[in-house]
């Protein structure tokens, strides 16, 4: 390698960098939390990141237009919404475009060919056709690298990786003789001599050679990366987590450096022309490459036309439904119960239910974590886990703890769970040994021999799944004496702590006056069995775990007698009477289950069972409300529906257990009063929020800084999933294989790690369940508060002006939204 | 003919007929899919009904079918298939919701099963031949299903050769078997071997036989294709796994009375069973993902069950078949249930052992099973595949290293103990099921046998306590031993298909999606 001058050194660095930094992180599968693929390239407008994505990688950010088509045909979009969204985007405007011509384009492709990078150019020679593509080849060869590289948990047989994932493919490969045999080229084995021995000379190397033009040197390297989405993703999330601890993490450059060394790899197999031959190739295409972004970006104008004009149709019925509500003022009744729920979608439906059978409910809208920033470890493991937004770091730590009825006492309750540590431990110990007998091979060969026709009653239970409860994996090892018992608290928190953490919560929650004797707090979880994907049914705001942990533990902390004493001192006064239960919404089943009822005194517990006979109503309803969806008779009996659905939810073989998030396309941030009695279709995000308890905005700030941008989130990942579900969906479920134990999923047999949605989360086996709508977020405060938060915080500027996601405000009875800073009535758009 | 020989022959034919109905219902466009589904189920436990008939009223030959006979073992895995087609079935039903092709499928499942069906009990040559390659046929649907994936119609045309290599060897094996007998009955040739004894014609015949059955048994080195169909649904994993490749055991077995005698074919069986057996046992201990993970088992499990038929232990080989289908069809269903498993795992800690009790556990494990065994059955097994066990079961008393005190240790030696002795007992109870089958351990062998599986074992030991000295093992393991690279390679140089998307067409993202719009019907 030749020596090189430092200022090019240092534009090599700036643009790898540059590279790494536009790859989005995607959380393991345990964790599996909804990330926008985009989130590293909000600073641009939609359509350019749009034309950067075809151009770069082949991947899809506007619906298809096949997609568009069917709705334009099935009137979902109308010819009033597309002659509305060619008015109300400017560029459409200066273009001069008609309802007539973008119903033509229609009909055709855009044809965007990606730009090609070395190892495409270099693919070209006569049996190219006989065997798998290069790109193809090498992110299979890169993808098995790195799973075997980061894979913790699968492979028990687990290699040496002191030395980093370059060095470690770098050795790897050395030592292959598979792939270049497989591939037609047996001289392969000599041409790795040529790899650049780190991940700078790989780096240098390439940009050196290629003699592309500095400008789009950081456009190249993103390609390459966009190759091995999966993968990069995997690694950007370490990056996130190293990061959230205050750290450094470099696997991003060195996957770009393994990438980027393929292609040295391949120059090697070739002669001097045919080298040449490639260098001017690639040359030539990229010279062109800011011609080529700039044509795909006229291009996508029209689909940005469309995916408005889609919008619109949904948004025009949102409005309506806002304005009628007309902001029902105050609740007649006395509150009897009070009920935080997470801002989850799947909340509205049963918040709805919930008040329509029992008008003396209150229902509030707040993020699943209970505003906790917690870790929890079960007891007597080391599997310490999140339990909050993936945004943040966990600040405080739960952990199991003995708390009896009766009160506590300190050496008999650090007795009992010593006692229940010790048991579970022994349990495991146990069932590691068994687990012994089929892992090795040479046991496991005898191992079917003699109890494999045990397996013969695990067969069966597939024909007719149970209608079990949901699995306590928490409690796995624990007798049911000690389940009873164990329960999550938050733990090391002196008493002033502990105030000013429910003092912040109750505030922010709207819960620090007027408190009514039974206050739920219900997190939400799903129930679905053999189900790689779990995790993303979950309360995404609690890291993809359920709520219990955090509703269960904030519950503790409030029904504390020191606890309130301190809260009375700081003004916030919970009656002696009033209670905090913790429960948790089944969204599979729409069931409510409550926790550590034993611990409720006497006049709490007839509240709390008097309320049962509301839920088993609500839940009902729910349930009679989703059935369509899933293919079941609303009109079945209660009761049957609720066994269906349960046993729905204990099916090993059902790919689509529930619907999730899917639909989702609004957020609304305004006091209940606002969308009380109004049907919302499940299609909401729900966080209540009083402007005038907020009079220097700070709690305002935080709403637009954290659960927006987590429904933004949320939003986009079903957005990008349904869009390009070949490169931003994780493909079908029937050939999901897991890989690393919680790393991600290939789809058969390798290829890259797939990242976001399955097609059956999305899709019904006949048409698209989830609307490629970006999030319309409205919020009952004042034009100038949210001015400030968005003055304030560039990231929320950039979603805005960039047409990441759309911001209407209320206006007394109607409606405003939020144009480049200007707040256009919306009445005047909707006619 | 009286009324138990009719009911014999109606129940041993009806579960072959009833699938081959249900293999043509999908053709009759007018049945909805749901209806399809439940006739399929319907069609399926009748079918296990008939089983049930066939085996009360005895197994035996069937009047008017000459080319067809049942037997205990063939009746039994006729019942253990089409309850695993019956399970598979109701899973893809539920589990297919929504794809295209679902008649297909259908049709190739049910045709699958009945041309398993006819091979247990062929008892002609050209039965046993055509029903197997109809096996395959049969499957290859299955393996395309999604045809529009390169490595899918890459491990089917690896598929393919294999069987039409195995059709081209059992079809010699069956001439020269068939020139000497002078029938091609397979009765004849046992009556006929048991008479004269082995020619140097059976010989050879034999050693084709064999090579057909490591074939299709997915032996090294021709074992790829039972990895790469991770691109077919999951059930299908499960029914190539537990009912089709396992196949070859059944065979083998039922050529006990040929290969007792044959020496050369026996030492073939042994050299790739263990070979596939240790080898294919390595590289699943480094496989990232769960479903490659568990095909590579199946692998190792395969060479295993063919090794225990070269060492004429054909009763074992009949259980493992047995019980490796209900683990393993078990293990696929449940395989995305691998991230809660992984969940749990990790609750658990990591383990690490004790070093001196990785020595010590063979020390103490193949006296406990030795001990069992000649209180209660010394006629089961020869000693040393007491010992094979014992080796086996070691690994259920390595102490884990966090669990070194008095009490954690007592616990672990009892706990440890009795899974060896129930373990051990339930393999001397299942041994004791009269399948009809009759041993003919081989000593020689088996002491090679032994030593195989002894270096097995000091490989996992190895791997625990000097992981760095392993490293190039390893690396090989991981990359398969090469040997599937080099077999595709060869396979396409000899045999060319097309099997990669044409070419890679200019990905556009308006064309790149929306693949939904035609599934379902």
């Amino acid at each position: 390698m030749e020596i090189i001058d430092p200022s090019t050194t240092s534009q090599i660095e700036a643009a790898c960098a540059q590279a790494c930094q536009t790859i989005a992180p995607a959380w393991p599968l345990d964790r599996a939390i909804a990330v926008n693929p985009h989130w590293s390239r909000i600073q641009m407008p939609v359509r350019q990141v749009a034309a950067r994505m075809a151009v770069l990688g082949g991947i899809a950010v506007f619906p298809t237009r096949d997609c568009q088509r069917q709705f334009w045909a099935e009137g979902r979009i109308r010819p009033e919404d597309l002659a509305l969204a060619l008015d109300s985007l400017p560029a459409a405007r200066a273009a001069g475009l008609t309802p007539d011509q973008c119903q033509k384009v229609l009909h055709t492709d855009a044809h965007l060919s990606r730009l090609p990078l070395l190892i495409d150019v270099l693919d070209n020679d006569a049996k190219r056709h006989t065997r798998l593509s290069w790109r193809q080849a090498i992110t299979h060869q890169v993808s098995q690298t790195c799973a075997a590289y980061f894979d913790a948990k699968q492979a028990d047989w687990q290699p040496q990786r002191s030395q980093g994932l370059y060095a470690f493919w770098r050795e790897t490969l050395q030592h292959d003789h598979g792939i270049g045999g497989l591939m037609g080229l047996p001289a392969l084995g000599q041409a790795l001599n040529a790899l650049p021995p780190t991940r700078q000379d790989a780096e240098r190397w390439v940009l050196q050679r290629l003699g592309l033009p500095q400008s789009v040197w950081a456009d190249y390297l993103e390609a390459v990366l966009l190759s091995v989405n999966g993968w990069a993703s995997w690694c950007a999330y370490l990056g996130w987590q190293a990061r959230l601890d205050g750290q450094q993490d470099t696997h991003v450059r060195e996957l770009l450096a393994i990438r980027l060394a393929w292609g040295a790899i391949l120059l090697e197999c070739k002669d001097d022309q045919a080298a040449a031959q490639a260098f001017a190739e690639l040359q030539k295409e990229w010279s062109q490459a800011p011609a080529r972004l700039k044509m795909a970006d006229e291009a996508f104008l029209i689909d940005e036309v469309w995916q408005v004009a889609l919008e619109l149709g949904y948004q025009r019925q949102l409005a309506q439904t806002l304005v009628q509500s007309g902001g029902e003022t105050g609740v007649a009744h006395d509150v009897e119960v009070q009920a935080a729920f997470c801002i989850d979608v799947r909340s509205e439906p049963l918040r709805r239910a919930l008040e329509s059978v029992l008008p003396a409910i209150q229902t509030i809208g707040f993020a699943g974590f209970f505003g906790l920033p917690v870790a929890y470890t079960p007891l007597a493991t080391q599997a310490r886990r999140p339990q909050l937004p993936g945004l943040l770091a966990p600040g405080m730590e739960v952990m199991d703890r003995v708390l009896l009825p009766g009160g506590a006492n300190i050496d008999r309750d650090a007795a009992l769970l010593q006692a229940a540590s010790r048991a579970r431990q022994d349990q495991f110990s146990v069932s590691d040994q068994w687990h012994a007998a089929s892992r090795w091979p040479s046991a496991a060969f005898s191992f079917v021999e003699a109890a494999g026709v045990g397996y013969l009653g695990k067969l069966g239970q597939w024909l007719k799944p149970s209608k079990n409860a949901r699995d306590r994996d928490d409690l796995s090892g624990l007798s049911a004496r000690y389940r009873a018992i164990c329960r999550p608290q938050i733990v090391g928190l002196d008493q002033a702590a502990k105030v000013s953490l429910a003092a912040n919560v109750l505030h922010a929650m709207g819960l620090d006056r007027h408190l009514a004797p039974l206050v739920l707090l219900v997190g939400h979880g799903s129930q679905s069995r053999n189900n790689a994907h779990a995790a993303a049914l979950d309360c995404g705001a609690c890291c993809g775990q359920t709520g219990e942990v955090n509703a269960r533990s904030l519950a503790l902390v409030l029904n504390e007698a020191p606890v309130r004493t301190g809260l009375l001192v700081r003004g916030i006064s919970i009656p002696e009477t009033t209670r905090f239960v913790a429960a948790l919404h089944n969204t599979t089943t729409d069931e409510i289950e409550g926790f550590d009822i034993d611990l409720l005194p006497p006049d709490a517990l007839a509240r709390w069972e008097g309320v049962q006979g509301v839920f088993n109503l609500a839940s009902a309803q729910v349930r009679r409300e989703r059935a369509p969806s899933l293919g079941l008779r609303p009109d079945a009996p209660p009761a049957d529906l609720l066994k269906q659905l349960r046993k729905r939810a204990n099916d090993g073989a059902q790919t689509r257990p529930e619907w999730g998030l899917a639909g989702n396309a609004a957020f609304v941030i305004a006091p209940r009063q606002r969308t009380r009695g109004v049907v919302l279709g499940g299609r909401s995000f729900l966080h209540d929020y009083d402007a005038s308890q907020d009079a220097d905005g700070s709690v305002l700030e935080l709403l637009m800084t954290a659960p927006m941008l987590v429904t933004h989130w949320i939003n986009w990942q079903y957005h990008a999933s349904t869009c390009d579900p070949l490169h931003l969906g994780s493909g079908n479920k029937v050939l999901h294989n897991v890989v690393g134990g919680n790393v991600g999923v290939f789809e058969g047999n390798g290829g890259d790690l797939r990242i976001g949605l399955s097609r059956q989360s999305l899709h019904n086996g006949k048409s698209w369940v989830h609307e490629p709508l970006r999030l319309t977020v409205v919020i009952d405060a004042p034009q100038l508060a949210i001015l400030q938060v968005i003055r304030k915080h560039a990231v929320i500027q950039q979603l805005l002006d960039n047409g990441w996601l759309h911001l209407w405000r209320f206006e007394d009875m109607a409606l405003q939204r939020y144009s480049s800073g200007e707040w256009p009535s919306l009445a005047s758009q909707h006619g | 003919m009286d009324l138990f020989n009719v009911a014999h022959v109606i129940g041993a034919v009806v579960p072959a007929a009833f699938m081959v109905v249900a293999s043509l219902l999908p053709q009759f466009k007018s049945i909805p899919l749901k209806w399809l589904w439940r006739a399929y189920a319907a069609l399926s436990y009748a079918a296990i009904l008939g089983v049930g008939v066939a085996a009360v009223s005895g197994p035996g030959t069937l009047n008017g079918l000459p080319v067809l006979q049942t037997s205990t073992l063939g009746l039994g895995l006729a019942a253990l298939v089409q309850m695993l087609g019956s399970v598979i079935g109701a899973f893809s039903a539920r589990y297919l919701e929504g794809e295209a092709g679902q008649r297909r499928y259908v049709s190739a499942l049910a045709g699958v099963l009945g041309a398993v069906h006819v091979l247990l009990m062929a008892d002609h040559w050209l039965v046993l031949i055509a029903a197997w390659a109809l096996v395959g046929a049969a499957l290859q649907h299955l393996l395309c299903f999604y045809a529009d994936r390169p490595f899918a119609l890459l491990a089917a045309h690896k598929k393919r050769i294999a069987d039409r290599v195995a059709d081209a060897l059992l079809i010699a094996a069956a001439a020269l078997a068939w020139s000497e007998v002078g029938s091609g009955s397979l009765s004849a040739l046992w009556t006929h071997v048991g008479h004269t004894g082995i020619s140097i014609t059976m010989q050879l015949s034999a050693v084709l036989l064999v090579l057909a059955a490591i074939l299709r048994t997915a032996l090294l080195p021709v074992h790829g294709w039972l990895i790469q169909v991770m691109e077919a649904p999951t059930p299908v994993s499960a029914l190539l796994h537990a009912g089709v490749v396992n196949l070859g055991g059944f065979v083998l077995i039922r050529f006990a009375p040929l290969l007792e005698q044959a020496t050369a074919a026996r030492w073939l069986l042994v050299g790739f069973g263990l070979a596939t057996a240790v080898l294919a046992g390595l590289v699943m201990l480094t496989r990232i993902s769960i479903k490659v993970r568990l095909a590579w088992s199946t692998v190792a499990q395969m060479g295993f069950m063919v090794l225990e038929c070269g060492l004429g232990l054909y009763t074992l080989a009949a259980l493992h078949l047995v019980g490796h289908s209900l683990y393993k069809a078990h293990a696929f269903l449940s395989a995305s249930m691998a991230v809660q498993q992984t969940r749990m795992q990790t609750m658990h800690g990591p383990s690490s052992y004790v070093p001196v009790s990785l020595l010590l556990a063979p020390v103490l494990a193949i006296p406990m099973v030795w001990l069992m065994q000649t209180t209660f059955s010394a006629l089961a097994w020869p000693w040393w595949w007491s010992a094979v066990l014992g080796l086996a079961w070691a690994p259920l008393l390595w102490i884990p290293a966090h669990r070194t005190s008095p009490r954690a240790l007592g616990l672990h030696g009892a706990a440890g103990g009795v899974m060896i002795f129930s373990l051990t007992g339930a393999a001397l109870l299942v041994h004791a099921l009269p399948l009809g089958i009759v041993d003919a351990p081989h000593h020689l062998l088996g002491a090679f046998a032994l030593l195989g599986m002894a270096g097995l074992y000091l490989c996992l030991v190895i791997m625990q306590l000097r992981p760095e000295s392993l490293r190039t093992w390893r690396r090989r393991s991981y990359a398969g031993f090469y040997v599937d690279e080099i077999y595709t390679r060869l396979a396409l140089q000899l045999w060319p298909t097309r099997w990669t998307p044409d070419a890679f067409k200019s990905v556009s993202p308006r064309t790149a999606s929306l693949t939904g719009a035609d599934a379902a019907h």
